[in-house]
């Protein structure tokens, strides 16, 4: 499968490089480094494709931040699976380099280095002869020294502190046979999660995340709207639970009847899941026959479930935009927004971006609330609230002059205006979570929380 | 305590001097490991250099801390290839293979198998039996991969020591993890080997999918894959074998999808209309696909190039809408080009509505190579759909109309395509597009713009001075629009034989007597011959009756038919759905040479691939071609349309040089109305025979 796995920072050196195959040598980072890399540099045009062959050798790449991430491959491999290891293994990568600053959202070439050793090492262990076996933590812990011996990397997960014996034990001996207590590290079938978690509170956190993403036109009307929802869980359970989850009774998950979508997009009031996709813990075969999702969660965070829908979304917001071009040179934007949520709840980062053209001279911007501020160096007016209350109806009007020979207007490309905002305790979906029940053995009581989100996707208006 | 500052090339001399200080104090394990880390390090940066602290290395295997013996191994597995000292580790991992511990214990063997030399090649072999069957499943589960390790080192003395053969006994393990790695282990060693192959049969089979339960997202990749190794003996096993992979479209791990839908797509061929035996599978695999779409852009790069596929081979077991392939204003280049492909292949007379105000979108994006893809798009779809012909003609007239230089290149080649599908329909479409012909200066809109002129000159207004303009760089032209040119001014002089005179006697001249390329030449040398044959005009005198009937025949329309591939190819490339062949939609071996030939294996089921039907409403008149035996789909298509000018030219020439061999040109009977003028050729004629 993979032959081997290069990180390099943003000027092509080495951070880490790890060979599982004698097929490839290691000075075949170079060539990376010259055809992908350099020509990146030199010119800054955009990827062309995200997988290079030279000869019946490949390189699948991603980038994190600055930091590229590259597997090597000789042959005909099965591409998706690299990739999809690629993009756990940064994820992964991120979670366990953090430093004190909190939570990062790329990969540095600096908490790489400062962490080589583990980096290394993790790479080696969720890989055998370039066949990826398992990304889990509770997995690697049972291989990687340094994943036990500092508490560093648990505070970093935002985990509390573990009663967790086992670990300790082994952490504080150096040799690992002397723990006979631990539990082989593959005794039990679930892979994802390790025995003997011990927590004084239980508790689940459930998050349910939808992105939203609209196409309109000029007259408001919807081309194309879908949600793309997950629901984020975080558990702190004892022992080996065996959880079911269950949502509104006007909830489907489709792709089970023939045409049921239709059937019941058309009947509103109906949540229409489409092809929801599961973490690796649910049982895919009961959910096949009995519609439950049960499952033994690993322990900490992970993502539950994804799940698109199409039909009879809440959209809440609505921008009608009035766009004039005023002989050559200026151009009249008028454009109203319009919330359709209840009216207490708040939704916040809202932020209108309306693009200009790039030779704009002087500008004018009136506004009913919130800021608006014109930024040339990106070509926006950005219209911004702090808070936007819901069935509210906000209007701007500006208008822009261009350079006066420049001819822009007639090439200008007019890239849709763009909404952004978050909008806590509302599903655009419709979609409600109605039970969690957890079960163990030792019948604990779990705290349960549930929150719901729902925020801009791509959220676009033409005109 | 940061590792940063150990991260940097060091002399061995160094580190074997810090060694030595570390051993110097009572409790050296902490100084040791740090300088094992500066070892590591120095592997990483590939320090050959450090080749020479073996002797240092290998004697602290004895320190009984997992840390320093797991990078010491690490270093003696990289450098044991070119130092003779790593045989003194020999005993060390003799002893760790009897260790309590199953972390060790796998350690060894993961070591000794990694290191391609005799003696550690003898000590895996000796040690596998044992580890195959050891207690721990960690260890069963590392033993798997180091028989695929050993097989890659030394083939033969794998099968001699029946290692293969004991492999497979894991296949029956009652650890899933370790039956999953041992089918991955198999998969790459029947992946080199010649005769080696994987064949399961059905209650294995049926053992194999219980496990997918509880497997977690990397062995169900392996124990998906290897289902395709059984087949099914009867229909209805193939529909119950796709009915139990069903459940894995739903998993998060985009791999796991494309590899279920992949083994979906194998047993479907075991069976006579599967999408009737299980009537929502096209939905289930459409709606799967399409929610790989919210993956980042590698993945969803992989995942469209796959829907090209099934498009192309499998459009009946695949429901898709076309909106969810529309381009996203951020989509980088690869995903907008793949998603435009695919949006060509799913229109239909039903979404072509839709489908065209989205085309028109992105044709006039600022984005310059997405606007040209969009035009061609325009053009393709033109002549794919009868029915939206009319309305892709009319936005191409309207973006032409704006005048933008590289849309106005862009709409020539379409617009030639349509004239050539339509002959008689579109002919307003020329008159916009040559009120912009001073745009046109790229080789393959130049050449589709002369082809229309010479066609449609009667069409034109002024046709003279656009072809002036365009023979006055004639002589720095690359080949192709010489072609074209030479032909459009013969085709304009038969026409108008006064205003072309003058300037066919130009075109001919410098393509007989200033070009250096010999194919353009003798074009030039026929085109004279047959305009001063005797038996050029007609028998009452007709001015270059047959003349014309050589040049200005029509020519053979053209289709759409050229989207379908060898259906050979496409068995193959379907049973390697996800892979790198499937992103470059290209046969397997011509990407990668040493790659292993998959083939469907027999059954009593196995079912004749079906070709593409020709589309339900008929609307394609033009049989299939011989085109189908293009591989590389897309680029094929563009091409062959682009090539379908010159093509036409080469046909009228081979029809040309036959009917100029039938009537032989003597040099006495040169025709007297261009003899005088052209009595240069005469002279050079006679010195040729």
């Amino acid at each position: 499968m993979i032959s081997a796995i290069f990180l390099y920072d943003s000027k092509g050196d080495i951070l880490i490089s790890k060979l599982f195959k004698d097929d490839v040598k290691r000075t075949i980072s170079d060539v990376f480094r010259i055809q992908v890399i350099t020509q990146t540099r030199s010119r800054d045009s955009s990827t062309k494709s995200p997988v290079l062959t030279l000869g019946s050798t490949s390189f699948i790449y991603i980038k994190s931040g600055s930091v590229w991430i590259c597997a090597v491959t000789r042959s005909n491999q099965d591409c998706a699976s690299i990739l999809e290891y690629l993009y756990k293994l940064e994820l992964l990568l991120r979670s366990v380099t953090m430093d004190k600053r909190g939570s990062a959202d790329v990969l540095t070439d600096e908490a790489i280095i400062n962490n080589f050793n583990l980096v290394y090492e993790i790479i080696d262990e969720s890989c055998d002869f370039g066949f990826p076996t398992n990304l889990d933590l509770s997995y690697l812990k049972n291989f990687i020294s340094c994943l036990n011996d500092s508490d560093k990397v648990f505070k970093m997960m935002r985990k509390p502190t573990l009663k967790n014996p086992e670990l300790s034990r082994t952490s504080s001996s150096l040799i690992p046979s002397n723990s006979a207590g631990s539990p082989p590290p593959l005794a039990s079938n679930i892979t994802w999660r390790s025995q003997g978690l011990k927590y004084r509170r239980n508790e689940i956190y459930l998050n349910v995340t939808e992105k939203v993403n609209v196409l309109m036109n000029q007259q408001s009307e919807i081309l194309r709207s879908y949600v793309d929802g997950s629901i984020q869980m975080k558990t702190h359970l004892s022992g080996m639970p065996s959880c079911k989850f269950g949502f509104n009774a006007n909830t489907v998950l489709v792709n089970y009847k023939p045409n049921s979508g239709d059937d019941y997009g058309q009947d509103r009031g109906f949540v229409v899941l489409e092809d929801s996709k599961f973490h690796q813990c649910v049982d895919l075969r009961t959910f096949e026959n009995d519609r439950v999702i049960q499952f033994t969660p690993p322990d900490g965070e992970f993502q539950l479930m994804s799940y698109n829908c199409h039909s009879s979304i809440n959209l809440p917001f609505r921008i009608y935009p009035q766009v004039q071009e005023i002989g050559r040179n200026r151009l009249m934007y008028k454009i109203v927004i319009k919330s359709f949520f209840p009216v207490k709840l708040p939704a916040t980062n809202v932020v209108v971006k309306i693009p200009t053209p790039k030779t704009v001279t002087s500008k004018l911007i009136q506004h009913s609330t919130g800021k608006a501020k014109y930024h040339p160096e990106e070509h926006v007016i950005l219209w911004k609230f702090n808070k936007f209350f819901g069935s509210q109806e906000q209007v701007l009007t500006a208008e822009v002059e261009l350079s006066g020979e420049s001819d822009e207007l007639l090439y200008w490309a007019r890239p849709p205006i763009t909404l952004d905002f978050v909008l806590d305790m509302f599903s655009c979906s419709g979609l409600t979570v109605k039970f969690l029940r957890v079960q163990e053995k030792s019948n604990y009581k779990t705290l349960k929380w549930v929150k719901y989100t729902s925020q801009a996707g791509s959220y676009e208006v033409r005109y | 305590m940061s590792d940063g500052k150990l991260f940097s090339k060091s002399k061995s001399a160094e580190l074997r001097a810090e060694l030595d200080q570390a051993f110097k104090k009572s409790k050296p394990i902490t100084r040791i490991k740090s300088t094992l880390r500066k070892v590591l390090a120095n592997i990483i940066l590939n320090n050959q250099e450090i080749v020479n602290l073996m002797p240092d290395i290998v004697p602290l295997l004895k320190y009984e801390d997992l840390e320093i013996r797991k990078l010491c191994l690490e270093y003696i597995v990289t450098y044991a290839p070119v130092s003779e000292d790593s045989v003194n580790s020999i005993p060390y991992l003799d002893r760790f293979k009897h260790d309590t511990s199953p972390i060790l214990r796998g350690l060894a063997l993961k070591t000794m198998s990694s290191i391609n030399k005799k003696e550690f090649i003898n000590l895996t072999i000796e040690s596998l039996d044992d580890s195959l069957q050891d207690p721990d499943p960690h260890v069963r589960k590392i033993a798997a991969y180091a028989v695929a390790r050993l097989y890659r080192h030394d083939p033969a003395a794998t099968e001699k020591a029946n290692l293969v053969e004991k492999l497979n006994h894991l296949l029956y393990d009652n650890n899933q993890t370790v039956v999953s790695n041992a089918l991955a282990a198999l998969n790459s060693v029947t992946d080199v080997s010649k005769s080696l192959n994987l064949t399961i049969d059905k209650s294995h089979a049926l053992t194999l999918v219980s496990l997918l339960a509880s497997a977690n997202e990397w062995n169900q990749i392996y124990l998906i894959n290897s289902l395709m190794s059984y087949v099914p003996q009867s229909e209805d096993e193939a529909i119950d074998m796709v009915e139990a992979i069903l459940p894995s479209l739903q998993h998060e791990n985009s791999s796991v999808v494309l590899n279920a839908i992949k083994a979906i797509i194998y047993y479907c061929n075991y069976a006579k209309n599967p999408e009737l035996h299980l009537p929502v599978l096209p939905k289930r695999l459409g709606t799967s696909l399409v929610s790989l779409l919210s993956k980042p852009d590698e993945t969803q790069f992989v995942v469209l190039r796959n829907v090209i596929l099934l498009l192309l081979g499998r459009k009946d077991l695949v429901y898709l809408d076309v909106e969810m392939f529309y381009c996203r204003f951020d989509d980088p280049i690869y995903v907008k080009d793949t998603k435009l492909e695919i949006i060509y292949l799913l229109a239909n007379e039903s979404n072509v509505g839709s489908v065209l105000r989205e085309l028109e979108e992105y044709a006039t994006e600022i984005d310059v190579p997405m606007a040209r893809k969009a035009i061609r798009a325009f053009g393709n779809l033109a002549i794919k759909l009868e029915n939206a012909a009319d309305l892709c003609v009319e936005v191409i007239c309207d973006i032409v109309s704006h005048g933008v230089s590289y849309i106005v290149q862009e709409a020539a080649i379409v617009i030639k395509n349509i004239l050539r599908k339509y002959p008689g329909r579109f002919e307003f479409a020329i008159e916009e597009l040559i009120k912009h012909h001073h745009l046109i200066d790229e080789p393959d809109a130049k050449t589709s713009l002369i082809w229309i002129v010479g066609q449609y000159c009667e069409n034109i207004a002024d046709p003279e001075s656009i072809l002036q303009d365009f023979i006055s760089t004639f002589k720095d032209d690359p080949e192709e629009v010489q072609y074209a040119t030479l032909t459009t001014a013969t085709k304009y002089y038969l026409k108008f034989p006064t205003k072309g005179e003058s300037i066919v006697l130009q075109v001919l001249k410098w393509a007989t007597e200033e070009v250096n390329n010999p194919d353009i030449r003798d074009r030039g040398y026929i085109y004279w011959r047959l305009l001063s044959s005797e038996y050029a005009s007609g028998p009452n005198g007709e001015f270059q009756e047959n003349t014309k009937k050589v040049i200005l025949n029509s020519n053979p329309i053209i289709s759409s038919d050229n989207d379908n591939i060898n259906p050979e190819i496409l068995d193959e490339l379907e049973l390697n759905i996800g892979s790198l062949a499937s992103i470059y939609l290209k046969p397997v071996q011509s990407v990668f040479r040493m790659s292993k030939r998959k083939q469907l294996p027999p059954g009593p089921t196995l079912q004749p691939r079906v070709r593409n039907k020709p589309k339900e409403n008929g609307e394609h008149t033009g049989s299939t071609t011989s085109r189908a035996s293009s591989p590389a789909v897309d680029l094929m298509r563009r091409k062959s349309y682009r090539r379908s000018n010159s093509d036409n030219v080469s046909q009228s020439m081979r029809s040309l040089s036959i009917e100029a061999n039938e009537s032989p040109v003597r040099k006495d009977n040169l025709a007297k109305r261009l003899s005088k003028r052209a009595s240069f050729i005469r002279t050079r004629m006679s010195s040729k025979s």
